[in-house]
């Protein structure tokens, strides 16, 4: 197969295109999801360390992902949400073109290559569609888990601020602390900080 | 890959998903039961009153996922902190904690199953490339008749198992899904967090009062939300996904239905011998013969012969006169194509003529006229992807011969109307009315040609008539030994190539 591969002058460089499309997007999110939790434990850090007001800094510059985090620093004690991971969805779909493209594209090419290039080019084009539809499979379910366990970060890390604000504020107020805020508290907040 | 094989590993393939079920099973069973010794333990060792305390130095059985909030609420009580405030931390423990497996055990795992999933198509597309690369190599160096008899049947060889590949790993992935479900079902973080709240929960409410406040708060953050919205999404987008791919397999079938067709020659060339002055001239129907080459063309109705635009003889009945020689004039129909040699003439006859007539005329061309070689014309139907028969023509090639003309060896047939036979040591007769008779006639002339072991010679065979034949009956049995088309259906193909001669003394 791999003979095949090589002796096809169409099909090698498509499916090095292919593989390099699939594990692109792996090695993005890998390294999203790195400096997403290093973000979480600064943050976290800082929190307990009584920095607030830097904590929320950096849950500004975390972009929408990190808003439960901003609502939890701004007084919000709703329980926080555990955020869609859109973009790794959309970047593991990403991921799975190549084995639906290379073909097609390969095999459009091979109308109008010589003769002489034809069958050695559908032979490379399988083997190269061999390779490609599990490698494509594996990148995408990875860029999933990765994406799941990133939102499960921060929620967690959402409630560890939650918990420790509770057990920071005044004893007999919290029984009858009734404060739900909704975003509101959060964005009232961003708005005078901003001001 | 072979359905054999596919079979083997669409069992294994199902044994694999079968095995993950197992481990979410025992794992999911072995979850329950630390969460319900955790509950019986924490019910018993915390004293529900007024408030919540330890009746005693507790010490709780650590057990998988609860191991991180089991310690933390441990190490809260032994350190004398307020129970509800060991509690709340416990809780916050459970929130924080990494339920998830190792990501390492998780990417394992599922790379496992995919690849045990998608390896019936990976090992059927691979065969696939082999078996293609192995046939170019071999037919490269063939001459092209040789090569697209072998082709004929390798390439649809090379891809008769990706379709079974294909299905098994449907049908793999359908179960690899179905595991997927059942461990999110079963082990997903939040069904192992609800246990040990539930847990907490049962301690902080036990007397029926709010006794654990903090504790009651730190759950509320991680109680999940009651809604139905990510149900009923989640429905529209299931439906969303059905209604896409019913669109997708509909729109395609019309195209699917075009591809689904037996292999065809797709290079016939425009060349058509016109039968316009004689329009009841029906010539015979076979699925063998060459392209055409260009070349006068000799028509031979039921009621006339024309060679090129002259009208050479008229016929009664099919039948030549006795003297119908005499005074007959072909004009210049043959000189403009002897500039590049002797030509050959493409002879288009009704099917119904009687073979003698035909063979006169073959005489009088070879000795008239110095022509030798001719191409029988016949009407073939060619199957093209659009569904619509390509109407083309193709041609026997036919030498005219003298008996000491023929080459020792050269296979010899005798056509008469009921039987051929095929001359030479063990000689073959072949009724015509045994069913089968074509294939067993091709198979036998074959035999006796591959033994021609000179490169790139022509195959040729050697055929004389015994009895009354129509043209037809000729052509037929000519037509057999030629094609390559195994069904009844028309594939498109050309013939061999074999060059017949006819030997005529």
């Amino acid at each position: 197969m791999l003979e095949a591969l090589a002796d096809s002058s169409l099909g090698l460089p498509l499916t090095l295109a292919g593989a390099l499309c699939s594990l692109a997007p792996l090695v993005i999110v890998a390294l999203l999801h790195r400096s997403r939790l290093a973000a979480l434990a600064q943050l976290t850090a800082l929190v307990g360390e009584g920095q607030a007001h830097e904590a929320r800094v950096l849950a500004r510059s975390g972009g929408a992902a990190m808003r439960p985090l901003l609502d939890a620093l701004s007084g919000a004690s709703d329980r926080p949400a555990s955020p869609l991971p859109i973009r790794e969805l959309l970047l593991a779909a990403v991921a799975l073109i190549p084995p639906f493209v290379v073909p097609l594209y390969g095999f459009g090419a091979l109308e109008r290559a010589p003769a002489a290039e034809t069958v050695p080019g559908i032979a490379g084009l399988l083997a190269g569609a061999a390779i490609l539809i599990p490698l494509s499979a594996i990148c995408a379910a990875v860029i999933v888990h990765l994406g799941i366990r990133g939102s499960r970060a921060v929620r967690s890390a959402g409630i560890a601020i939650l918990a420790q604000q509770a057990r920071a504020a005044p004893a007999e107020g919290r029984a009858r602390r009734e404060d739900r805020g909704t975003g509101e508290v959060a964005r009232a907040k961003l708005r005078e900080e901003t001001r | 890959m072979s359905s054999l094989d596919a079979s083997g590993w669409l069992l294994a393939g199902l044994a694999i998903e079968a095995f993950f079920v197992l481990v979410v099973l025992v794992r999911w069973a072995l979850d329950r039961r630390a969460a319900h010794g955790f509950t019986s333990e924490l019910l018993q060792q915390l004293d529900v009153r007024d408030t919540v305390a330890p009746r005693k130095s507790p010490s709780f059985r650590l057990a998988g996922a609860l191991r991180d909030a089991g310690s933390t609420l441990e190490r809260g009580l032994k350190s004398g902190k307020d129970v509800d405030e060991s509690l709340a931390e416990a809780s916050a423990a459970a929130g924080t904690a990494q339920l998830h497996p190792p990501l390492l055990w998780v990417l394992a795992a599922d790379a496992l199953l995919l690849l045990a999933a998608l390896l019936p198509i990976v090992l059927t597309l691979a065969a696939a490339s082999r078996d293609v690369a192995a046939l170019w190599k071999t037919t490269r160096t063939e001459a092209w008749p040789a090569a697209y008899a072998t082709s004929l049947e390798a390439i649809p060889a090379a891809f008769a198992g990706v379709r079974g590949g294909f299905a098994a790993s449907a049908l793999l992935l359908a179960g690899a899904f179905a595991v997927w479900a059942l461990r999110w079902w079963l082990l997903r973080p939040e069904i192992r967090e609800a246990r040990v709240l539930r847990a907490f929960l049962r301690c902080a409410t036990a007397s029926g009062d709010v006794v654990a406040p903090l504790s009651l708060k730190t759950i509320g953050f991680l109680a999940p939300r009651r809604s139905l919205w990510p149900g009923l999404w989640s429905s529209i987008a299931f439906m969303l996904c059905s209604a896409a791919a019913v669109l997708v397999l509909t729109t395609t079938a019309a195209r699917r239905r075009e591809n689904n067709v037996p292999l065809t020659f797709r290079s016939w060339p425009e060349l058509f011998v016109r039968a316009d002055a004689f329009p009841k001239l029906a010539a015979p129907a076979y699925a063998a013969g060459t392209p055409l080459v260009r070349g006068p063309s000799l028509l031979i109705g039921s009621e006339g012969v024309q060679l090129g635009s002259a009208r050479v003889v008229a016929l009664r009945d099919g039948e030549l006169a006795p003297d119908w020689q005499t005074g007959v004039s072909i004009g210049d129909a043959l000189s403009s194509f002897r500039a590049g040699g002797e030509p050959v003439v493409l002879v288009l006859a009704h099917r119904g003529l009687p073979l003698a007539t035909p063979i006169e005329l073959f005489r009088w061309l070879k000795k008239a006229h110095r022509v030798s070689r001719l191409q029988l014309v016949l009407r073939r139907e060619i199957p093209f992807s659009s569904g619509v028969a390509r109407p083309v023509q193709s041609g026997l090639e036919l030498e005219l011969v003298d008996r000491a003309s023929v080459a020792e060896g050269t296979p010899a047939l005798v056509i008469a109307p009921s039987e051929v036979k095929l001359a030479g040591d063990g000689g073959t007769a072949l009724p015509s009315g045994r069913a089968g008779w074509q294939a067993a006639l091709r198979e036998a002339v074959r035999a006796r040609l591959a033994g021609n072991t000179v490169r790139d010679a022509p195959l040729r065979v050697a055929v004389e008539t015994e009895g009354q034949l129509d043209y037809d009956r000729f052509v037929e049995v000519l037509a057999a030994v030629d094609s390559v088309c195994m069904l009844a259906v028309d594939c498109g193909l050309p013939g061999i190539g074999i060059s017949y001669q006819l030997v005529l003394e």
